[in-house]
């Protein structure tokens, strides 16, 4: 007995044990002492948790992105930050424009409902661009070499985005209606937070709605089933195909001017690129291909993320804590994709599909 | 149109043949060239010229995992910033750093260890995985990496990075070569990038590099053939960022500091871009593609954003029409 076990002893898998448990014993540490400390009140977690939802919502949104294309065509469009920017960047110098002449603080309203068409319109047109120019050509090509194509169309769309708009940072207006904050048990938590909550949700709920109910969703599923097939049963492959990079964009497009509510400062050519990142471990996260789960999974993220810092590494004792934000997305998704490619939701993945 | 093309194709066909024929001949050519350049030119196109080789170092390397491997790594930039930090942390007279010697005898040394290590630590995880998903772990790396040498000043010198790098030397006891002029650097990066050629022709040419081939054309069938492919993509993860590091560390010694940008997806993505407009699986492709893309910011100057723009074009039109990018034009595959 004992000796079957040590013939089958690897030092590989025994190292790859040590760091599973290794990661798993300093959150749990990093949480108790914290929580044992009581350095935080029950409202101080229900504000990070808000913001957390706020912030994950968003990148669900992006993440759908990542989910629908990879259903469908088993790619990562790892140009998707950048259609994410594209809307965002354009839909500020509409607020601008806006803003200057009085009609947002007329008609705040109407106002987003403005800037959603122009950031949604432009990331659409940049993601069925993307996909009529740079992938559809390569479409029976070997997976990696779409893949390099997105890298080049990420670098393009940056430097031109940068070049049409300046290389600055800038920011947002903000909005009077969405400024204030409610105290719900004790906790302050700010309207816009719940807003843009609020919007993702419904956007999540229209998607899904699109995907199950209408016909255009059902060829999708159709197509992501298997391309020939639904090909055969008279589906326009490339239209759907299409229609999916379409409604990514408008997905992004929404979650850009979100980020622009609740998150004014920093808007540039490369913002896309850290988003993106993160949506792409949300999309992981859930189970990529998996429409539900890139939407928990952005939550998730958001949540873990809004918290993690606090929570976890405070307890650890890491001074600046809150400056390792993106860190914890990053080491996220290494660890994610090392032990669980297949997601927390998502089905075993074939070893065609991974 | 129809006469042109064929009238195209015969004149590359007719190139092709008088390279391969000649291809010793072109080889001593261009090392000669290569040896009196620094007395026929101006500093500018010196400098140009000493960049042109270390980012040609930095794209070989690359290549070694992307072109023969079949490993898109999008995180190369990790070991050639590390082997730019580790040099300046060891060898700057910045207060952040120790400071203690540019002697290269010492200092390449500890630059190959750290790079390693850092190879080694990336390649066991990163490796477990593949396609996408070792293309995003290893640029989540090269990023996580960025971002540490962006936030934690303290240490890193944040977005300013190590300033104060001194050139390098060469010494033992008594016997002392310095390499702080600018020409004189240029024959340091000579030789390194002449080692790097032959050490990397060497390697593909082994048995060692004709398996890292059959891994990149079927993984599978090497593991039914009783190869243990880790064990080969580990060892060319290893050398591949060794070499990356070597190329960070001439950077830094060649522009006086180290800086986060060294670390940044940025560089990895131009150093992809390089390998495959250059002709990826080749030695000479990476070459090409790192003097291309090294010029072209030059003549697009007063559009800054023009070159880069460019950059993204160029390598979509290469993947799009030219897949074997312009060695692959010029010569065929064997």
């Amino acid at each position: 007995m004992l000796r079957n076990a040590l013939e089958r002893f690897s030092w590989v898998a025994f190292l790859l044990w040590c760091l599973r448990i290794g990661v798993i014993a300093l959150v749990v540490w990093g949480a108790s002492a914290t929580l044992l400390s009581g350095r935080y009140s029950a409202s101080n977690w229900i504000s990070l948790i808000v913001a957390g939802l706020a912030q994950g919502s968003v990148y669900a949104l992006i993440a759908l992105g990542y989910s629908l294309v990879y259903g469908i065509l088993l790619m990562i469009n790892f140009a998707h930050g950048e259609v994410f920017m594209a809307g965002c960047f354009t839909a500020y110098f509409a607020a601008r424009a806006l803003e200057s002449s009085g009609y947002l603080a007329k008609h705040p309203l109407l106002t987003i409902g403005a800037l959603l068409i122009v950031s949604m319109a432009v990331s659409t047109i940049v993601a069925v661009l993307l996909e009529r120019l740079a992938y559809r050509p390569l479409r029976n090509a070997p997976r990696l070499v779409p893949l390099i194509t997105a890298i080049g169309a990420s670098f393009v769309l940056q430097y031109t985005f940068r070049g049409l708009y300046g290389s600055g940072f800038s920011a947002y207006p903000t909005f009077d209606i969405l400024r204030g904050r409610w105290m719900v048990a004790g906790a302050s938590i700010q309207i816009v937070q719940v807003v843009v909550f609020i919007s993702a949700l419904l956007l999540m709920a229209v998607l899904y709605w699109f995907v199950e109910r209408t016909k255009t969703g059902k060829s999708m599923r159709a197509v992501s089933e298997d391309k020939e097939i639904a090909a055969l049963m008279g589906i326009d492959v490339n239209r759907v195909i299409l229609v999916t990079f379409a409604i990514g964009g408008l997905l992004a497009g929404a979650a850009g001017v979100l980020r622009g509510l609740y998150q004014p400062q920093g808007i540039s050519a490369f913002m896309g690129f850290i988003p993106g990142l993160k949506a792409f471990t949300a999309a992981v996260l859930g189970g990529i291909g998996n429409i539900p789960g890139a939407m928990l999974g952005g939550i998730f993220l958001g949540v873990f993320e809004s918290i993690g810092p606090n929570l976890v590494l405070e307890g650890l004792g890491i001074p600046g804590a809150n400056q390792l934000r993106d860190a914890i997305a990053i080491v996220m998704l290494v660890f994610v994709l090392i032990f669980r490619p297949q997601g927390i939701l998502g089905e075993k993945l074939s070893e065609e599909k991974a | 149109m129809g006469t042109e093309r064929t009238k195209i194709i015969t004149h590359i066909a007719t190139a092709r043949s008088w390279l391969a024929a000649n291809s010793r001949w072109v080889l001593i050519l261009t090392l000669i060239l290569a040896l009196i350049f620094p007395f026929s030119v101006k500093t500018y196109i010196l400098s140009l010229g000493i960049e042109v080789l270390i980012f040609a170092i930095f794209a070989m390397s690359l290549d070694l995992l992307l072109g023969y491997t079949g490993l898109p790594s999008l995180g190369h930039a990790a070991f050639f910033g590390l082997g730019a930090y580790i040099l300046a942390y060891v060898s700057s007279n910045s207060e952040l750093a120790l400071g203690l010697t540019d002697n290269l005898l010492i200092t390449l040394p500890i630059v190959i260890l750290g790079t390693a290590l850092s190879a080694v630590i990336l390649g066991f995880l990163a490796l477990r995985t593949s396609g996408v998903f070792f293309l995003m772990i290893t640029l989540a790396f090269a990023q996580m990496l960025f971002s540490i040498a962006i936030r934690w000043s303290s240490v890193t010198g944040g977005s300013d990075g190590m300033t104060g790098v001194p050139r390098p030397t060469l010494g033992i006891g008594t016997w002392h070569l310095s390499f702080t002029d600018r020409a004189d650097f240029y024959y340091l990066v000579l030789a390194f990038f002449c080692i790097t050629w032959f050490l990397l022709r060497y390697i593909v040419r082994s048995p060692f590099g004709l398996a890292l081939r059959g891994i990149h054309a079927n993984e599978q069938r090497m593991r039914g053939l009783g190869y243990n492919t880790f064990r080969y993509k580990f060892t060319a993860f290893i050398v591949s960022g060794v070499i990356a590091g070597i190329a960070g560390m001439l950077l830094s010694q060649y522009f006086w500091h180290a800086v986060p940008h060294n670390l940044f997806w940025n560089m990895s993505g131009q150093a992809l871009i390089m390998v495959v407009v250059g002709g990826p699986g080749t030695l000479t492709g990476p070459v090409i593609g790192a003097t291309l893309m090294r010029l072209l910011p030059n003549f697009a100057s007063t559009y800054t954003e023009l070159s880069e723009t460019l950059m993204g074009l160029v390598l979509i039109l290469f993947v799009l029409l030219a897949p074997g990018g312009i060695f692959g034009i010029f010569h065929k595959k064997r």
